[in-house]
């Protein structure tokens, strides 16, 4: 049974999904849902020997397009609806032991083009108002699949976080007539010491604000909404960006370092965003090689994080590792 | 960089939908890597990315 619970005290929705408990949990190594059919082995969820990215609906879904009936009443003050949307899982390779840090290029480049069809496509629906593009990776995060993959969530409203991003940058441009992220992408520019990489049209920063030690925003340069509005450079950039920051991210620990990927774009209700800007933003759980960052009494219970280490320092950290990238194509 | 002097990767992206048997769908992308450097003859392209076409702003 699934359904959405309003909160009255936070002004926000709540999913259950009760099905998910049983969901698949650490499967052995010979057997992977995510993983092609071999030719007479058992059946995964891609019907293929071989594949380059699928995207297919989710198994164990939170939303459905055609969803099941609340298991609960609802009334004026406890409003309830059905779990209406879409849950999709994007299988970024066929290999199975690889990270999105291991691809080449060309193939993170593949999947920016898969992002923006599937923020397209979803977007179109009429009960979608908000497309939302993540990936969680690693054990400590959650992730129950090793088998590299993200997720898409097709809301049928403008989740929470976004929509305070959209407020204050609306209140920013209502007072300044600027975008408020513009403005963080030229403050990052002109400081410098926060900055992890950079190209054309991105920019990768341990944010001013950083709640997690490792916590890392990329920007799009010019002022955009969503993947839709890119150029193909620009596509081709954030391909080599991610690929530099994804493989810095490993290279801190010498080890596959795990994340939250969030990727935060306009909302897509067919309302007007154009004071918002695109940006990825990336959670990591490890403040050191041995030791986690819990969200604690501060940081859940009253919703201020607190940082035990200086996002200039950390830059630094990462800039060390963060090496050039070579596409197999490139004509020297 | 200039889309003329880039000599990155370009590709061509398909898709192909099917419907599983408990009524989910599976989507099949595929490309077409397509070397940059072959068509750096000069000369101005059409985009061949069936996606790009969509969406890239006038």
């Amino acid at each position: 049974m699934s359904e959405l619970r309003f909160n009255p005290l936070l002004g926000e929705w709540t999913a259950t999904a009760t099905a998910r408990q049983d969901r698949t949990f650490f499967p052995p190594d010979d057997y992977c849902p995510l993983c092609p059919t071999a030719p007479g082995g058992f059946p995964t969820e891609i019907p293929a020997p071989d594949y380059d990215i699928v995207a297919f609906e989710n198994k164990f879904p939170s939303l459905r397009t055609i969803p099941d009936p609340p298991s609960i009443q609802g009334d004026d003050f406890y409003q309830v609806r059905p779990a209406k949307g879409v849950c999709e899982v994007v299988v970024y390779s066929p290999r199975h032991t690889a990270t999105l840090a291991d691809e080449p290029v060309e193939q993170i480049y593949k999947l920016i083009l898969v992002w923006t069809d599937r923020f397209k496509d979803l977007g179109d629906l009429d009960f979608v108002d908000y497309v939302f593009e993540f990936e969680n990776k690693g054990e400590a995060v959650g992730v129950t699949l090793h088998h590299p993959h993200g997720q898409i969530y097709a809301y049928p409203f403008v989740p929470p976080v976004v929509q305070r991003e959209l407020d204050t940058c609306r209140i920013y441009r209502e007072q300044t007539g600027r975008c408020l992220i513009c403005g963080i992408v030229a403050e990052e520019k002109a400081f410098k010491s926060r900055v992890v990489v950079e190209n054309d049209s991105f920019l990768a920063a341990i944010p001013f604000f950083a709640r997690y030690p490792y916590e890392t925003h990329l920007y799009a340069k010019r002022h955009l909404q969503a993947f839709t509005d890119f150029t193909n450079n620009e596509q081709r950039d954030l391909a080599e960006v991610l690929k530099q920051l994804l493989v810095a991210f490993d290279g801190l620990f010498d080890r596959s370092f795990p994340y939250i990927m969030s990727i935060h774009q306009r909302p897509t209700d067919g309302g007007v965003y154009d004071y918002y800007h695109f940006h990825i933003e990336f959670y990591p759980p490890m403040r050191s090689a041995t030791r986690l960052k819990f969200l604690a009494g501060s940081e859940a219970g009253a919703g201020m994080f607190i940082n035990d280490t200086l996002p200039e320092d950390k830059a630094a950290e990462l800039r060390f590792h963060v090496e050039p990238v070579t596409w197999a194509m490139n004509r020297l | 960089m200039d889309e003329k002097n880039d000599t990155r990767t370009k590709i061509k992206m398909r898709r192909e939908r099917i419907n599983m048997d408990d009524g989910r769908y599976l989507i099949f992308y595929s490309f077409d890597g397509e070397p940059a450097a072959a068509r750096n003859d000069g000369k101005l392209h059409p985009d061949e990315n069936d996606a790009d076409e969509k969406f890239v702003k006038p």
